[in-house]
């Protein structure tokens, strides 16, 4: 009815943050016609995914729109929708993708549920919803959708998740998408199946789309236009690109520098790297994992699996040796996530042993694995959801060292601010409550929290995904030298070959 | 596709809240007689309503609107204390529960679910028999120990939940202690449910205060209370309706707003 007007039309927004004091967007300007794709890029912090919430009406406590802001939705005028208004455009209208999806699926529920209730509330019948969520599945790459379907959001790895969120995304045919980062936890091949997606949803449904990324060569592939957002402003994007290692779309090389053989170990760090830990240590691995099934319920799956044949896991064994780097690689869904929860006890193993540093890690539990648990620190792929959201930077990393008798009160805020620091964490920042930082800034905070205890063996779920070239060369950087000062060892969890290539002189595919 | 949104109670509710505690703090002030006090048993019994006794008098010739008001006290207090004794039951057996997991865990929840099962008024009228009249805090406190059953089981699916999702298990991976997690963790993410199930726990003390004071075994006389004053009309209630009309909208005006900002402090949770 309103083919004239642009889908999404946007002018004079600007948005303030009360507690900051800081003018995150100022000024956008720009509008987005019918099947149309913007890209946006910008550096950690530039104010993307505020962006993407002030187009939903959804800005934090605390926020507030600048006067004369202006966002039309074809010939809606949205600014001034009040709570009912907006839950009649939310996700039938607009539809969002975020870029952190555990944050954004109901962690009680089953994807289907998910599904069809979203259905219902915008008057789709159980089963249509259901079939399209079933063709949704189907072309994000999805061989088996009603395995997927009856999963809980935490047995879906982190790429698997936000595939299903681009699924429910398109549940309603909406006029306008917002995908914020939504292949930051995808392998290459992945991305592209989930770049073609989007180009057809825009060629089938005239569905117009706001893509936000840091990887502006997916922005230039499949974007018609591609504007930076540079502290809270707009402008056109770089002609020539930021290092943008190791991010090309298309058919990355799988073939990493390292032995695929992950029992040769011994060999090969002994060859391609003097480690800074003692030499008799490296006798006794850090880390032993034996044969190792790890599995989830799954009701569509008729006769319980007690033979393991559905367990994403199968029979895994490995070593990691002290200051050692191990790459874990592999498609989504291949099981990297579990493994390291799995390592970390918040899974239960079917079979096998995880050994570390000589304590079997399913024989203690209660206080003595709290007290192992300093050694053993993580990172994890959704690294903002892993943070308690109502402290500020500075008592989450304070609180590891404080449960770990490192220090106390005045001097463990000292200690955490130079971690902080460390990790190339704004100064400003540091009494900023968590969820009020971007993800790349809360990246950070997470890292800086792993590292407050003093750990010997790190697990990085993805470390450097949601980061911009410069902030992920910071923090590649930053593991390099805690590796070689620390002598820490690492678990590198990863779709970034470049990333893989430099840290890790071993891989392990699963 | 939903952010935590914050749920807001609205404004009318608010002010009848407000107005509410601002007439029980300030009911002996208002009190246009001694609500104890029989005026002329002789001349001044079952007085309707009337400009001189706004709510008519009792069967002692004491001022209803008087003992209405200070009565406010003695019903509300003993509800709100019944419903903070069953707040704190029910966190610490729902915690205990969720965080002790397996065996203890079904034993603690099969228990709370055998002392649900049991009709709330039968224990409570036994309690009364059996010690006589009860003190007002001691009344509170055993409103409250059999009241708080619903709020454990509320707090420990929440903390299950919420123990799954990652910003604990982040916590837990830190190795953040079990103490800490429970008061740095657990309940700030708890708060929303305790203040539905708080409300819930003073919602359902409010008329078995009543009504064990009706039935003379809540709160003593002379004292008032809004189940006392009822009390007073029996044998004759159509007759004495304003002794009965006023207390009794209160009671169950109460009962209402409670539910109302129970609800509108859960509205929102769901999907």
């Amino acid at each position: 009815m309103s083919a004239t007007l642009p889908a999404l039309r946007v002018h004079g927004l600007g948005v303030t943050f009360a507690g900051a004091g800081r003018l995150v967007l100022d000024a956008i300007e720009f509008s987005l016609g019918r099947g149309e794709a913007l890209g946006v890029c910008g550096p950690s912090g530039a104010g993307k995914t505020t962006l993407a919430l002030a187009l939903l009406g959804l800005l934090p406590r605390g926020a507030r729109y600048a006067q004369g802001t202006e966002r039309h939705l074809g010939a809606l005028r949205l600014d001034d929708l009040d709570d009912r208004g907006w839950s009649a455009v939310r996700g039938r209208r607009i539809a969002m993708v975020f870029q952190e999806p555990l944050l954004a699926l109901h962690p009680a529920l089953r994807v289907r549920r998910q599904i069809v209730e979203v259905g219902r509330l915008h008057g789709l019948t159980d089963q249509e919803s259901t079939r399209r969520l079933h063709e949704g599945l189907e072309t994000m790459g999805f061989a088996t959708p009603d395995r997927i379907a009856d999963r809980f959001p935490h047995q879906l790895s982190g790429g698997q998740r936000q595939r299903v969120l681009l699924a429910m995304a398109m549940l309603m045919r909406p006029e306008v998408l917002i995908a914020d980062e939504p292949t930051t936890a995808l392998d290459p091949e992945r991305r592209d199946a989930v770049g073609d997606a989007l180009a057809n949803l825009r060629r089938d449904h005239g569905t117009a789309l706001l893509l936000i990324s840091h990887d502006i060569a997916l922005l230039r592939a499949r974007c018609d236009a591609v504007v930076s957002l540079r502290d809270g402003r707009l402008a056109d994007a770089p002609v020539v690109d930021a290092p943008v290692a190791g991010v090309s779309t298309r058919a990355a090389p799988t073939t990493y520098d390292a032995g695929a053989d992950p029992m040769t170990h011994d060999a090969l760090t002994a060859s391609t790297r003097p480690t800074s830990a003692s030499p008799n240590a490296a006798a006794a691995p850090l880390l032993r994992v034996e044969h190792l099934h790890v599995g989830y319920h799954t009701p569509s799956v008729g006769a319980e699996d007690a033979d393991g044949a559905d367990d994403v896991l199968r029979d895994l064994s490995f070593t990691l040796a002290r200051g050692e780097v191990l790459g874990v690689v592999g498609p989504s869904g291949a099981g990297k996530t579990t493994l390291a929860q799995a390592i970390l006890r918040l899974l239960p193993t079917r079979r096998g042993r995880v050994v570390f540093d000589g304590t079997d890690l399913a024989a203690i539990d209660g206080e003595p694995l709290r007290r192992l648990r300093r050694r053993l620190q993580h990172v994890a792929q959704d690294a903002g959801a892993s943070l308690p959201a109502h402290q500020s930077a500075s008592a989450a990393v304070a609180e590891g060292l404080e449960v770990h008798g490192i220090a106390r009160g005045a001097a463990a805020r000292t200690q955490a601010a130079a971690l902080l620091a460390e990790v190339g964490f704004p100064a400003t920042l540091v009494d900023a409550r968590i969820d009020t930082l971007s993800t790349g800034e809360r990246q950070r905070v997470a890292i800086a929290r792993a590292l407050g205890p003093g750990p010997d063996l790190l697990i990085c779920d993805e470390p450097t995904a949601s980061l911009d070239p410069e902030r992920r060369e910071q923090v590649l950087a930053l593991l390099e030298r805690l590796r070689d000062t620390r002598g820490l060892a690492l678990l590198l969890i990863s779709h970034d070959p470049a990333a893989i290539a430099r840290l890790a002189p071993r891989v392990l595919p699963l | 596709m939903t952010r935590p949104q914050r749920h807001r109670v609205d404004a009318t509710t608010l002010l009848t809240v407000g107005g509410i505690v601002a007439l029980t703090l300030a009911g002996p002030a208002l009190a246009p007689y001694a609500p104890t006090e029989a005026l002329d048993p002789q001349r001044l019994a079952w007085q309707p309503p009337s400009a001189q006794f706004l709510l008519g008098t009792d069967g002692f010739s004491r001022d209803v609107l008087s003992r209405f008001l200070v009565g406010a006290r003695h019903t509300l207090g003993v509800a709100l204390l019944a419903a903070g004794v069953a707040l704190v039951l029910g966190t610490a057996v729902g915690l205990g529960a969720a965080l002790a997991g397996r065996w203890r865990e079904s034993f603690l929840m099969r228990c709370t679910d055998a002392l649900l099962a049991m009709p709330r008024l039968l224990v409570l009228l036994l309690v009364v028999t059996g010690t006589g009249a009860l003190r007002l805090d001691a009344l509170a406190l055993v409103l409250g120990a059999t009241g708080w059953m619903t709020t454990a089981r509320l707090v420990r699916q929440e903390t299950r939940r919420l123990l799954a999702t990652d910003a604990l298990r982040g916590a837990i991976v830190l190795g953040v202690p079990p103490a800490r997690l429970v008061t740095h963790h657990l309940l700030p993410a708890l708060a929303p449910t305790l203040a539905v199930a708080a409300t819930g726990a003073f919602a359902s003390a409010v008329p078995l205060e009543s009504g064990l004071s009706y039935l003379g075994l809540g709160v003593p006389t002379p004292l008032p209370s809004w189940g006392n004053i009822i009390a007073e009309a029996e044998g004759d209630l159509l007759r004495r309706w304003w002794v009965v009309v006023f207390p009794t909208a209160a009671i169950v005006g109460t009962v209402l707003l409670a539910n109302r900002v129970a609800e509108r402090l859960t509205h929102g949770d769901a999907p």
